[in-house]
């Protein structure tokens, strides 16, 4: 998987992301659903700079969608604000839409058309470009999420895990500057969820791509994440720093009812056990060496 | 109704006639209903209806899904068959109409993937009802499951109980209950999903071009054909009837013709 195709080096204009860092900037939104449900998304200002790789954390009903759905603009804040590129989406998502990517939870619903190809070709086709066009970018984006041979199959027949590779193959399909994934990981296999963080790693690096991404998938977090904050029920925003520094907090992940990655879990058992085991890592590669210069002291 | 079956043939079918314009196809389509619609002449009627199965099974569709589809408008025909027609002649052109006519909307359905159908329509209908039509594609077969899975439920929890069929049908009532207000709820995100994928107030959908012009050509001009011969036959009266059987022996030889090409390949 490399955007090369999709993504040029050269030809794809970022610029216009210049001079903005933050991208999303989410100050204490409230919102109040129609059966009583609040979420009030305050306590720690949620801001995604440009390039950054944003994980938010939370246990079921903590807010996580909520705060996807004001930043896509589905939801309007009833208090505070949201921006995404500088404007409030929920008003003025006509001029920033193009830029941004979307796969949301529930795949199956956002698949729309007849075929895998007709589907990832749809956002370019109602933005009105052109045929020709239209193949080379859908072509582009199945190629880079490894699907070209799913081009002509029908959707309802495609497993979990290949919907929402299509899914995202619709998302990326514009070039978008800004990509927010509900559960991204889900339903994926070992090797496509690793072949996956390698890509957004690379969108995000290469090309100053923000992602920000809700997961429950723990353990993925310390690979793909620049940084993470943790929701607690209700919604309140209780903590945000690099996954070393979020997972460290025992107490406050424990209060959010948030498992820690199983590494993190080996390390502090390992500590308990023996007050010289190292510190934790939170990667395969860092607890190597990590074990390995322990074991050699 | 096996709505998959019909999803899968019409947009991975390989035939010439899936490979049709769908414009064309709609054409086609217009014309042979109109043939039929005009013709009061058994014999025409049924020749429609033979070349319509050689059309069939000549573009391989699935012949047990297509045949019972369309035999169902027989049952009530044949109803009203009895109920209303002066003579046997008269109720038999009453049911071959039926069959002929579902077996045309059939085939159609059969042969082009559902957007590519509403879309040449979406330019005659008010905006809004041309992108529900549009929209309703994928819903139906996310109701499908959802029903699917609802049934399933409700029988795993004994609701489908053997022997009190008050209890089971209130069970499957509350289950399509359910499933309307998930159908609300569901129309909802799918239209959030569409706004957020570009959609700003009108679908564009491609129709793609006819992969053999010659084979749209010839398609429209046998429609063409079978409506003009139904009118000259109607507008002649009784000077032509005599020799009418020929059409419907000539449409049996090709219905058998086919057939034996498709023994033939496999």
């Amino acid at each position: 998987m490399t955007p090369d195709r999709i993504y040029p080096a050269t030809g794809h204009d970022h610029a216009h992301t210049e001079g903005c860092d933050t991208v999303v900037r989410v100050s204490c939104v409230k919102h109040s659903y129609e059966d009583g449900t609040h979420v009030d998304l305050c306590g720690l200002e949620f801001t995604a700079d440009r390039g950054s790789r944003v994980a938010i954390l939370g246990p079921n009903g903590a807010g996580k969608t909520t705060m996807l759905f004001h930043i896509l603009g589905l939801l309007a804040p009833q208090e505070g604000t949201v921006e995404v590129f500088g404007v409030d989406p929920s008003s003025r998502w006509a001029d920033i839409r193009r830029r941004i990517g979307v796969v949301l939870q529930n795949v199956d619903e956002q698949i729309i058309s007849p075929t895998v190809y007709d589907d990832v070709a749809f956002s370019p086709r109602q933005y009105g470009l052109g045929e020709a066009e239209v193949r080379d970018m859908a072509e582009a984006a199945l190629e880079l999420l490894g699907i070209e041979h799913l081009a002509a199959r029908v959707p309802h027949n495609l497993s979990g895990g290949e919907k929402r590779k299509v899914a995202l193959a619709g998302a990326l399909v514009m070039r978008p500057d800004l990509l927010v994934l509900d559960e991204p990981f889900e339903g994926l296999d070992p090797t496509s969820r690793t072949a996956l963080i390698a890509l957004l790693r690379t969108l995000a690096e290469e090309r100053g791509v923000t992602i920000v991404m809700s997961t429950h998938d723990i353990d993925t977090v310390p690979e793909f994440a620049d940084y993470a904050y943790v929701l607690q029920q209700g919604g309140r925003i209780v903590l945000k720093g690099t996954p070393a520094e979020v997972f460290a907090r025992v107490d406050l992940m424990a209060a959010g009812n948030i498992r820690p990655p199983i590494l993190a879990e080996l390390f502090a058992q390992l500590r308990e056990a023996d007050p010289s085991a190292p510190a934790p890592a939170l990667t395969v590669e860092d607890a190597v060496l990590a074990l390995g210069a322990w074991k050699k002291a | 109704m096996d709505v998959r079956a019909i999803d899968l043939c019409a947009t991975t079918g390989t035939s010439r006639l899936h490979r049709a314009s769908p414009i064309t196809k709609l054409g086609a389509f217009v014309l042979v209903l109109t043939a039929v619609v005009v013709q009061q002449n058994l014999f025409i009627v049924l020749a429609c209806l033979l070349l319509l199965v050689a059309l069939a099974l000549g573009s391989r569709l699935p012949a047990r899904h297509v045949f019972a589809l369309a035999a169902y408008p027989a049952v009530f025909s044949l109803v009203f068959a009895f109920a209303a027609a002066p003579d046997a002649f008269t109720g038999a052109v009453f049911v071959v109409r039926a069959v002929a006519a579902s077996l045309a909307a059939i085939v159609l359905l059969f042969v082009t993937p559902y957007p590519q159908l509403f879309a040449p329509l979406q330019r005659v209908l008010p905006e809004v009802v041309g992108d529900a039509l549009l929209m309703t594609y994928r819903s139906v077969f996310l109701l499908a499951e959802k029903f699917e899975h609802l049934r399933v439920a409700i029988r795993l929890r004994s609701g489908l109980t053997h022997g009190h069929p008050v209890r089971a049908l209130r069970a499957t009532a509350g289950a399509l209950g359910a499933l309307v207000l998930y159908a609300f709820d569901l129309s909802q995100r799918e239209y959030d999903v569409m706004r957020l994928r570009g959609y700003q107030g009108r679908l564009r959908i491609t129709l793609p071009a006819a992969a053999n012009r010659t084979f749209d050509a010839a398609l429209l001009a046998s429609a063409a054909a079978v409506l003009a011969i139904a009118v000259i036959f109607r507008a002649a009266g009784a000077t032509l009837t005599p020799w009418s059987w020929l059409l419907a022996a000539a449409a049996a030889l090709a219905l058998l013709a086919t057939i034996a090409g498709r023994l033939v390949r496999t």
